[in-house]
């Protein structure tokens, strides 16, 4: 989608906010204020703050866990898999922290956090079908349910390192993470 | 404390477990907890300061509740599917039951510097446990040397409890067996034992 100036300030406004105030308790007016714009050109870029949100979710969600073209071994092109999630929650981690708050309290958020895991874990286990087509991986017995917990075991650190205790070294976290998820995918070397 | 007063304040670490499972963290007032107990809310600041005061009290009686669980009486098993099968399964039920409560726990965290610490240090006794079991099996040769035991255990451990918060929270209920039995399976593949 064409990102226009407006559309982008909105985003951008919004991640702000969300932090700021939460997103149960921040406004479509907030957003506006924070982006410079009327209420009424939001609405001619978003049907409502929900619509905002998974825009926004969207956007973050398109780099993480995203393998690495090329001929790389299988660890390596984990490790950067790994790297490039961490580098993106470490950065947004205050905001993944107040969506996820707010999908305790609201069905709406849950549905949205829900539907944009089942995006993640889809491409996870796409890459596990397509390497082990590849003969790179041993068959996997089911690759839905190991993408799902795998990007459970990464995200649940995220949240721990990031949010609740301290950052660690990223690139040390990520190949620490590459060779457990390459230990429970089982390369073919 | 008195008999009586024991009693009253029993009834106000129930009402508020219950109020803090049906209306939340933030949703949940000193009014409602009073309520629930069937008195003024006058009594209740009697037994708490607070209503982070009453959280933590719940909390703490939530956390012990699920310890003694998870550290059965009488030997455990030592090969590692039995252990971390039973683990893996203790964790899962615990939490299933206590679903509200976790609930409004993760709720707290940001704001309750309490709720906060005792979720650290309910992942550093998992972490330590966890951390033990595997420094024997490598001993016995089952783990091969090259494993960050420290990192195995974290990660590992990280993946039981996302699994249980997404399932549990979020999810479609699962069983909580079958639920344990995938879970085990991948942390057998990950440590790479056969046994």
């Amino acid at each position: 989608m064409i990102q226009t100036g407006t559309r982008r300030a909105l985003i951008d406004a919004a991640r702000e906010v969300f932090v700021s105030k939460g997103y149960t308790a921040g406004r479509v007016a907030d957003v506006t204020a924070a982006a410079g714009v009327s209420v009424g050109t939001f609405y001619t870029h978003f049907g409502g703050k929900r619509e905002l949100l998974d825009a926004l979710l969207a956007e973050l969600a398109s780099e993480m866990f995203e393998a690495p073209d090329g001929d790389r071994p299988v660890e390596e092109r984990l490790r950067l898999l790994n790297r490039n999630y961490l580098g993106a929650f470490a950065h947004d981690a205050a905001l993944w922290y107040a969506v996820e708050r707010a999908a305790l309290t609201s069905d709406e958020v849950a549905g949205l956090l829900a539907a944009h895991r089942e995006r993640q874990v889809a491409r996870v286990a796409g890459l596990i079908r397509d390497w082990a087509g590849r003969g790179l991986l041993a068959p996997p017995a089911d690759p839905g349910f190991t993408a799902f917990a795998l990007i459970a075991m990464t995200e649940e650190l995220s949240y721990i390192w990031f949010v609740y205790e301290s950052a660690p070294d990223l690139d040390d976290a990520a190949r620490h993470l590459a060779v457990l998820w390459s230990r429970l995918l089982g390369p073919v070397r | 404390m008195t008999r009586q007063a024991r009693r009253t304040r029993g009834a106000l670490l129930r009402a508020g477990r219950k109020v803090f499972e049906d209306k939340g963290y933030y949703g949940a007032r000193v009014a409602d907890v009073a309520a629930e107990a069937g008195m003024a809310v006058g009594s209740f600041y009697t037994y708490f300061d607070s209503k982070e005061a009453l959280f933590r009290e719940v909390l703490i009686e939530v956390e012990d509740e699920v310890y003694g669980e998870l550290a059965p009486a009488g030997p455990q098993p030592e090969d590692p599917r039995s252990r971390i099968h039973q683990t893996n399964l203790l964790y899962f039920t615990a939490f299933r039951r206590n679903v509200g409560f976790w609930r409004a726990v993760e709720e707290s965290a940001l704001t309750n510097p309490d709720a906060r610490r005792v979720l650290a240090e309910r992942r550093r006794y998992y972490r330590g446990r966890t951390r033990r079991a595997l420094a024997r099996w490598q001993d016995r040769g089952l783990i091969g040397d090259d494993l960050d035991l420290d990192f195995a255990a974290a990660a590992l451990g990280a993946m039981t409890e996302r699994c249980a918060y997404l399932w549990f929270i979020f999810g479609d209920p699962v069983d909580p067996e079958e639920a344990a039995t995938k879970i085990t399976d991948l942390w057998l593949t990950t440590l790479g034992v056969t046994a």
